[in-house]
């Protein structure tokens, strides 16, 4: 395989796999923009969700597609719940608090996840998989350009929400100014509730999406957050355009850096690049001045 | 005054038959136990450590764990390939640990909030990368062995009940240094930039100094428990930068109480001795099912019991404190109630 191809290879993989960190940071974006929190079991909702879609998919004999479909709602009444349980109670009780009970409830999944789910690797089997387009030497599979086209076409979804309903301008309102957006008639308490459930859906369906691509571990969760925190540091807080680039920008670096420098590598050299970031721009690549 | 002075004797008697009981245990011990007690001590530094930073100056440091690590394969790189003495291995390794805090230090301390949080974790992540992927010197996923066995005058702590005296002089070195800490003038800016940064500031205190001190000083009792842990096990491997130690310690912290001198070591008494009694129930996956009790345990002291197990007690039976309500149920990462209403 000559170079020009290889490169064209990884630029497709990487958009792939770019395509899945969108839609994990977008919603990631989305509970820090209103909660001003820093969610770290927001991971923990990707793995689950991965697990439950191939749980539906394998244990339930649904079809791949209404398994992720499934996977969403389940989703964000997991993200209500936690929301519930763990963040709302602490509510204006200082920064750290929720950020520590956060912590306690992925651990929670995560070793639930492991009792629940043991052993195996777990890769959800479609026909898409099987299908492979080439074209100028470079090759991928149906499944990965449904992937692609399914995150985005969520991610699509979720701008038009934000920006043209009117729920979605309640959110922004409260993710600027709750006590201003609380003055015209808008609960944040409703708002932060709505905002985690959808957070965690988008969340689970990014971890849907990916199960027939790579398989599933439990321990996933944790390396994706920090995905999905890198992209938001490169998109800015808050900011779903932000994401989108971020996040494809992340799956093409990944992508490259694996292909061509060293995998093994990988990882190393993005926590790197989140300490650079932050000593040069110590609130992102295009941060403004919200979330303390 | 009688009753403070009553409870302050106890106290102090108190403290003497710990001490008494910590220096006679290993002879009531088995070597099964004797090795659980170092753990425990090796836990209680690391704990300390993270206190420090949690509980004296409010930041959550998610990273500190790569300090143990830092040292415990700084000197296991002098003593096994180099052939140094472990005492130079330790020195070396303190010092690397204080270089290496200052750095990333004067990175994440100019940072607010979560971007602390991130660079701390992102720290702690290259650190893990870096001992399982530079695999010809650090011995990649299968770690570095071998670590000799420390000895002074001739005096080889080559049996756990000779380490364990060893790790209890660390400890009370550790525990004497951070009581003076807290209770010095460096103790209570740090506190003050901790409740307050803009009005520390304003009052002449340098935030940014003050948390570099109490920043260094968790890198070196972080150092100092890995020195310990590296020369115990004779082991090091990159799980050491894994998540487990991490949770266990800020478990250890929460639940045993942030921001007092008893929590940590109360936190890890339990996080090591809990999963004992655990361990006698034979069911599978015992090691899921203690994760999913502690992270219910610890949720349940962040929403109810923010001050911990320590801070309860304290708040309960200390005279001076009960006086005065709303210092003693103060939890350094959490508001009560108390606190909100003006």
């Amino acid at each position: 395989m000559d170079l020009g191809s290889m490169l064209l290879q990884q630029f497709v993989n990487g958009l792939s796999l770019g395509s899945i960190y969108v839609l994990l940071a977008v919603g990631f974006t989305l509970s820090m923009g209103v909660l001003k929190i820093l969610n770290i079991a927001h991971g923990e909702f990707y793995m689950l969700g991965g697990y439950l879609t191939f749980s539906l998919w394998s244990l339930a004999g649904l079809g791949y597609w209404p398994a992720v479909i499934l996977t969403i709602p389940a989703m964000f009444l997991v993200g209500a719940i936690v929301h519930l349980v763990g963040i709302r109670p602490l509510h204006g009780k200082g920064f750290l608090a929720p950020i520590l009970s956060t912590l306690a409830i992925a651990f929670l999944i995560e070793s639930i996840a492991f009792l629940v789910w043991p052993g195996t690797i777990r890769l959800i089997e479609t026909p898409h998989n099987a299908v492979v387009y080439s074209f100028a030497g470079v090759s991928f599979t149906e499944q990965r350009l449904l992937t692609f086209i399914a995150a985005m076409v969520l991610t699509a979804a979720l701008y038009f929400f934000l920006q043209r309903t009117k729920l979605g301008k309640a959110l922004r309102a409260t993710s600027q100014n709750e006590d201003s957006a609380e003055l015209v008639g808008i609960s944040g308490g409703a708002m932060r509730l709505f905002a985690m459930g959808l957070s965690a859906a988008l969340a689970g369906a990014a971890g849907g999406l990916i199960g027939p691509l790579f398989s599933l571990s439990p321990a996933m969760g944790m390396q994706a957050l920090f995905r999905a925190l890198i992209v938001v540091l490169l998109g800015g807080l808050g900011s779903i355009l932000g994401a989108v680039v971020g996040g494809l920008l992340l799956g093409l670096f990944e992508a490259f850096f694996g292909g061509l420098v060293s995998a093994s590598w990988t990882p190393v050299a993005m926590f790197a690049m989140i300490i650079v970031i932050l000593a040069v721009r110590p609130r992102g690549l295009f941060g403004r001045e919200e979330l303390d | 005054m009688d009753t403070e002075l009553n409870l302050q004797t106890y106290f102090r008697l108190g403290m003497l038959v710990l001490l008494a009981l910590a220096i006679g245990l290993p002879f009531l011990l088995n070597e099964y136990w004797l090795y659980l007690s170092v753990i425990i001590i090796i836990y209680i530094i690391t704990a300390m450590a993270l206190n420090v930073c949690l509980g004296y100056l409010g930041l959550l440091n998610l990273g500190y764990t790569a300090m143990f690590g830092v040292a415990g394969y700084i000197t296991a790189l002098l003593t096994i390939k180099a052939g140094l003495s472990e005492w130079i291995g330790l020195i070396a390794a303190l010092g690397g640990v204080v270089l290496v805090s200052l750095a990333i230090g004067s990175v994440a301390l100019r940072l607010k909030g979560v971007y602390f949080i991130l660079v701390m974790v992102a720290f702690l992540g290259i650190c893990g990368g870096t001992a399982l992927s530079a695999s010809d010197i650090t011995g990649g996923s299968s770690g570095l062995g071998r670590l000799p066995i420390p000895s002074i005058m001739g005096l080889e702590f080559s049996t756990t009940f000779k380490y364990y005296y060893l790790a209890l002089a660390v400890l009370l070195i550790c525990l004497y240094v951070v009581y003076r800490l807290v209770n010095s003038r460096v103790g209570r800016a740090m506190a003050a930039v901790r409740d307050n940064e803009d009005l520390a500031n304003s009052q002449g205190i340098n935030p940014f100094k003050y948390k570099m001190i109490g920043f260094v000083t968790t890198g070196l009792l972080a150092g100092t428990a890995g020195w310990l842990y590296a020369h115990f096990l004779r082991f090091i491997d990159p799980g050491i930068f894994g998540f487990g130690l991490l949770f266990d310690t800020v478990f250890a912290v929460l639940i045993g109480g942030a921001g007092t001198l008893g929590g940590p070591i109360v936190g890890s008494l339990f996080v090591v001795l809990v999963p004992q009694l655990l361990g006698k129930i034979p069911v599978e996956n015992i090691e899921s099912i203690r994760y999913v009790i502690f992270s219910v345990l610890l949720l349940a002291t962040i929403l109810r019991m923010p001050q911990g197990i320590w801070g309860w007690f304290k708040a309960r039976y200390n005279y001076r404190y009960k006086m005065s309500r709303a210092i003693i149920m103060r939890s350094p990462y959490c508001l009560l109630d108390e606190d909100l209403i003006p």
